[in-house]
């Protein structure tokens, strides 16, 4: 059994419908996806240790069962330029949520590698008339508003793939709109196919969202994916 | 035996006799009315089997008070009696061996609950004896070529190479009232009314097997197996063309999804994605059902995707680029050679590029000269034929040249004569085959749906 199906298999027997993100990101990493980096940290010392070994500009949050929004009580810097940054971040944060939250639980915190760049979406769900679709469009906080996307059922070819990049209006993101970077469209359509095939090799799973998935100068990375039984 | 005689959907086209079960003599009831068709709109030559236990004959047939008392088993059963007999006489039919049933009868799962018990208990007993049933809640069923109308409609369809599916009965009516007069021929018109049984596959799948159907044309309102639906369109799709119209496009009311993809995926998403897959041509109104069906059973595929707009007039040329650019379609570049046997043709006003317009002044003589020029142009794969009525240019005789001209091509050609609505000239076209619409605009969108087969059976290499 790969990584993916025990994670899946604990989450079933806990009870839970909802993949935490750790989780979510172990079971799309089988399926090919490209991932930010990320790490953990437990202490300051670590925290710059591992910011150099990741490079820079980075995020870093507050690991904490306690805690749901985690900005609001000041856990999460962003721009994190060096390891000595990264060191001193470690410490306010843990400080913020000491003074904003007190009484939670303090677990460390997790270092993101920080992109930037026109985001984008693929997701899965089951219609319950068609059964398994795909989704692919224009990603970030307002994809609801720009309600910018299209769907092709599961299984899926390649063709269709690169059909539903045509299908967008913003498609002129892929094509790198304002000097962006362009995108490698059947790289992405790989991506897609692959996203798709979670269907196939986890039945447990029900929805799935990789939002936002940003195009970078170093090609595609999902910064946040959240995988639902 | 052929592959579709063997279907168990061919003998609702075919059947060599047919038993109308609640047939009736008194004038204004449903059972009068498809005696009536049976007897007297076709040339229908089976025999048929009025079956009223009331009646010693109905409309001078001898009629037979049970399905079971029959002769012989009928190959198909039309249906007219009260919702109440309809299990028994299907399992009556079932037993007899008659293997095909369309139910008139409505009252069934569109009422509610008791209803949808009905019908339940209809199609068990339909499952038990092997039975295929069309219906409830139907007009009846066409076919064209056995001259048969076994429906309650108050005319027929004309023949020829669309097959009708839709779930309306009302639709129906008026599908054929317009067809009639637009010359637009149907081999099979289905009306399916509940779907209980027979669905829109299953007869996309008998249509793709039959050669006398060359365009399946679909008026939707759902469907009760997406995933059947999505294979056998997929499947027809490799010989025949689909062209749906699919109503219901609101979104569902705000649902419990735990994620953007869910929240994201309305109602009508998955038909959407179901239809670009199998390559089926959505429409999204009636005049789009039409117009991309006659241009897909009537006229040739493109082989390139360079579309000429021939006109002797530029405002219905302008507003036929337009939505050529709207629909992506893209406009061929004239070549030198071409452009310079317009100009020797044409006077030096005529606008040198596409869309061709040869100017109001242009008679018949140049408008077959100047379509044969583009007609034969290697640039150039599809033309739109516009005429705006002028008194110079008998609308009839611009409308012989263009049938003469399409016989020397196979390349596709669309006509429309802006405004002509059923005159002679439109009739002549659409009679030999060339589909003549009376706006520019739905012309194009005809030629859409030629360009969006094409790719779709190149393998989307557009």
């Amino acid at each position: 059994m790969s990584r993916a199906q025990e994670l899946i298999k604990k989450a079933q027997k806990d009870g839970r419908t909802l993949l935490t993100l750790d989780e979510s990101r172990t079971v799309l990493e089988e399926v090919g996806l490209p991932l930010t980096k990320m790490s953990f940290a437990s202490s300051a010392v670590e925290a710059g240790k591992l910011a150099a070994v990741m490079g820079f500009p980075l995020a870093m949050k507050i690991s904490s069962p306690d805690v749901v929004h985690k900005s609001d009580v000041g856990g999460v810097i962003l721009n994190i330029n060096d390891e000595f940054e990264a060191q001193e971040a470690f410490e306010q944060i843990v400080m913020n949520v000491d003074k904003n939250a007190p009484g939670a639980q303090i677990d460390g915190v997790v270092i993101d590698e920080m992109v930037k760049g026109p985001e984008l979406i693929i997701g899965l769900t089951i219609d319950p008339q068609f059964g398994p679709m795909v989704m692919f469009g224009i990603g970030g906080t307002l994809v609801e508003v720009y309600h910018d996307v299209t769907f092709r059922l599961v299984p899926l070819t390649e063709r269709d793939a690169l059909e539903m990049m045509e299908e967008i209006k913003g498609q002129g993101v892929l094509d790198g709109a304002r000097k962006m970077p362009a995108v490698d469209r059947k790289e992405l359509a790989k991506i897609i196919l692959g996203v798709a095939s979670v269907f196939e090799k986890f039945p447990q799973v029900s929805q799935v969202d990789v939002n936002p998935l940003v195009i970078t100068k170093d090609g595609l990375k999902s910064v946040d994916a959240r995988v639902v039984l | 035996m052929s592959d579709i005689e063997s279907s168990d959907i061919f003998k609702f086209f075919h059947p060599k006799s047919v038993a109308v079960v609640g047939a009736s003599s008194t004038e204004g009831k449903i059972g009068y009315a498809i005696m009536n068709n049976l007897l007297n709109t076709g040339d229908y030559k089976g025999t048929i089997y009025p079956v009223n236990p009331r009646y010693q004959e109905v409309m001078g047939v001898k009629a037979y008070p049970s399905i079971s008392e029959l002769p012989e088993p009928p190959e198909m059963a039309i249906l007219v009696v009260p919702g109440k007999y309809i299990p028994d006489v299907v399992e009556e039919c079932g037993r007899s061996g008659c293997q095909n049933v369309v139910i008139i009868t409505a009252g069934f799962s569109e009422t509610g609950s008791e209803g949808k018990a009905l019908e339940r208990e209809t199609l068990a007993n339909a499952h038990r004896y092997g039975v295929r049933m069309i219906g409830p809640n139907c007009l009846g069923v066409f076919c064209t070529e056995e001259g048969l109308n076994a429906s309650f409609a108050h005319t027929a369809p004309k023949a020829g190479p669309i097959g009708f599916i839709s779930q309306s009965g009302a639709i129906c009516t008026s599908v054929i009232e317009y067809a009639v007069q637009e010359n637009i021929g149907f081999s099979d018109f289905v009306s399916i009314g509940n779907k209980a049984d027979v669905d829109d596959a299953d007869l996309i799948r008998y249509f793709g097997q039959d050669d006398r159907t060359r365009c399946v044309c679909i008026y939707m309102e759902s469907v009760p197996d997406g995933r059947k639906f999505y294979e056998a369109a997929k499947e027809a799709s490799e010989t025949t063309p689909v062209v749906v119209l699919k109503v219901g496009r609101t979104e569902e009311g705000a649902k419990a999804a735990s994620s953007h993809t869910g929240a994201l995926a309305g109602a009508d998403s998955a038909y959407t994605a179901a239809f670009n897959q199998s390559g089926v041509y959505r429409a999204d109104s009636m005049s789009d059902l039409f117009d991309a069906s006659r241009a897909l059973a009537y006229q040739p595929l493109p082989k390139g995707e360079n579309l000429v707009i021939y006109s002797n007039a530029g405002g219905p040329g302008v507003i036929s680029s337009d939505a050529a650019s709207r629909l992506g379609l893209k406009l061929a570049e004239l070549s030198e050679e071409t452009i310079g046997k317009l100009s020797e043709i044409c006077p030096p006003t005529w606008s040198h590029g596409n869309p061709v317009d040869i100017i109001g002044d242009a008679d018949v003589e140049r408008y077959d000269k100047g379509l044969h020029i583009v007609l034969d142009a290697p640039e150039v794969d599809a033309v739109v034929c516009l005429l705006a009525p002028v008194s110079i240019a008998d609308p009839l005789e611009v409308a012989k040249g263009i049938v003469e001209a399409a016989k020397t091509t196979d390349k596709p050609i669309i006509a429309s004569f802006v405004g002509i609505i059923a005159e002679e000239s439109e009739n002549y076209l659409e009679r030999h085959g060339i589909p003549a619409i009376e706006f520019p605009e739905r012309a194009i969108t005809a030629m859409h749906a030629l360009m969006m087969r094409r790719r779709y059976l190149q393998g989307g290499d557009a």
